[in-house]
């Protein structure tokens, strides 16, 4: 199949920079050090011009036309950010960063209480311990789901319960309870590691299947860095002694 | 020295060119090794399927290409295929600058491409780019779409999109379906679009690390159902009949990955065992 030049072109800097980026695991060097320092560049570079693109047609343009004058003053604040360069005016840039972090906090902490603290407590709350569906009858396995929930919630909140002293009686009991919890959240951690490993293997999946579209790029990019990284560290062996 | 302390200092490197082995294998020729549907992924399809003609459905692209090009790229295209056979309206958007571009991506895949022939760009979908302020943003736009963003990717007024007649703001909108990365997602959108409109139904397509956090929002109802990563996805596509075999080397690549770390977590305890209390080995 014909490819053309600008496909190609696109094929080989894919390779490069996906080759760069894991030959980390091999050795450090200076083709991963590439990759890493332009990917920096280009992600900061695209968010501003994004950023700059949305400003100018969302906030300047109707000041300037004079539809909405009112963008004035979200345009004037935002500018108190170039203040942080500034010793003498820097606190001008505390502005906008209080505006900022204020209004964030307050629309985090509005919604956290309802969407995340109450309607999880209302949902544990009312969790059947007895499940039977209306058309395949008494359901074992959800049952059992509801209780484990019911009892790891208990032993995990007893596990940070730090109001009892361990040596009374009553600390005994959160003692026990606190000991699910600990393996109830070992259990989730496991979990956790378990799902991290999945998205990093995909990830590198995802790479992998493109390098292979084209072999030449794959292999001929891949034996160019591994002879790089071998030179590197044997210069950096060599310098060493 | 013993095979297991032998084992035990084996260079790093070794186990990932074992990696790149044995992942590399199925992608060179696709294994079909046996895949299981999780009941998520078949609420997932069930939520969909269940919408009303006429319901306008958020897709909320809020991806990292890295996200993209691993797991939520299979998951958003399969999820835009079933949503375009669908008789409703969708308002493509992101929180992520990073994701916006993706969307016409999506709509490039030749399943999503074949079943948006007949539907007509700004009657039954629009694509609103990039909203910035991540969760200020989402606030504002749940609050009034229209003056959070005046006009869609291309520039065109929201008042020249005829669909976009009747979606003022977030109490518009029947369902959301986040595919996400990361902060802003899911939680957020729980937090200032469901906390304004209780009514609105979610679907999250996650990345196969953020499951564990989601998992505990579909437990309390607040999400219907969520996409389990790359797994999901697959999972997903044969549900839909539109699964590929280049997305069943994928699966039997991650398959493959998943029995070379077991292998190793094995290994690596059983030596931990074997040399437990020998002189130099663990204490």
């Amino acid at each position: 199949m014909a490819v053309d030049l600008a496909t190609m072109l696109g094929i080989y800097v894919y390779a490069l920079f996906a080759l760069g980026a894991y030959s980390f695991t091999y050795k450090d060097n200076s083709f991963f050090k590439f990759a890493e320092h332009t990917y920096v560049a280009l992600s900061i570079a695209y968010n501003a011009s994004v950023a700059y693109g949305y400003i100018r047609f969302t906030a300047v343009q109707p000041v300037i036309t004079g539809k909405d004058a009112t963008f004035l003053i979200p345009l004037v604040i935002g500018a108190l950010f170039i203040f942080f360069f500034s010793k003498k005016y820097f606190w001008l840039y505390r502005f906008p960063i209080a505006i900022i972090t204020g209004t964030g906090m307050g629309l985090a902490m509005s919604g956290t209480i309802s969407a995340q603290f109450l309607d999880q407590v209302v949902a544990t709350v009312r969790l059947p311990l007895y499940v039977v569906d209306k058309v395949l009858g008494f359901r074992p396995m959800d049952t059992l789901n509801n209780w484990l929930i019911f009892i790891m919630v208990i032993g995990t909140l007893a596990y940070f319960f730090f109001s009892i002293t361990p040596e009374s009686s009553l600390g005994a009991v959160t003692g026990k309870l606190g000991l699910i919890g600990r393996w109830t959240m070992m259990v989730a951690f496991g979990s956790a590691f378990g799902n991290t490993v999945m998205t990093r293997m995909n990830l590198f999946i995802g790479v992998y299947k493109n390098l292979l579209r084209d072999y030449t790029s794959f292999l001929g990019l891949a034996a160019l860095i591994l002879v790089v990284a071998t030179l590197e560290g044997q210069r950096a062996k060599k310098s060493a002694q | 020295m013993s095979f297991w302390k032998k084992l035990e200092a084996v260079d790093a490197r070794i186990i990932y060119l074992i990696l790149w082995i044995a992942i590399g294998l199925p992608l060179l020729t696709p294994l079909y090794l046996p895949l299981s549907i999780s009941p998520d992924t078949v609420n997932y399809h069930k939520a969909i399927e269940a919408l009303p003609a006429g319901a306008v459905v958020a897709f909320g692209m809020d991806v990292s290409p890295a996200g993209y090009g691993g797991e939520l790229g299979p998951q958003a295209r399969a999820t835009a295929y079933h949503l375009f056979t669908k008789p409703i309206k969708i308002v493509f958007l992101s929180f992520w600058e990073t994701g916006a571009p993706l969307i016409q991506d999506v709509w490039k895949n030749r399943y999503v491409a074949d079943a948006m022939k007949d539907k007509k760009y700004g009657e039954d979908y629009v694509n609103l780019h990039w909203i910035p302020g991540t969760e200020t943003g989402m606030a504002a736009f749940a609050e009034d779409v229209w003056k959070t963003v005046p006009a869609d990717y291309k520039g065109t007024k929201l008042a020249d999109l005829p669909m976009m007649a009747k979606i003022k703001s977030v109490n518009d909108f029947a369902m959301l379906v986040c595919i996400e990365t990361g902060t802003p997602g899911g939680p957020e959108y729980l937090r200032q679009w469901q906390a304004r409109n209780r009514n609105l139904k979610m679907l999250v397509g996650s990345l196969g690390v953020s499951v564990p956090a989601n998992i505990a929002y579909m437990a309390s109802g607040q999400y219907i159902s969520i996409l389990r990563g790359g797994r999901g996805a697959t999972e997903y596509q044969y549900i839909l009949k539109i699964v590929t075999p280049t997305d069943v080397q994928g699966s039997d690549a991650m398959t493959m990955s998943h029995v070379v770390v077991l292998v190793f977590l094995l290994l690596g305890n059983l030596g931990y065992l074997a040399t437990k209390g020998q002189k130099g080995g663990k204490k």
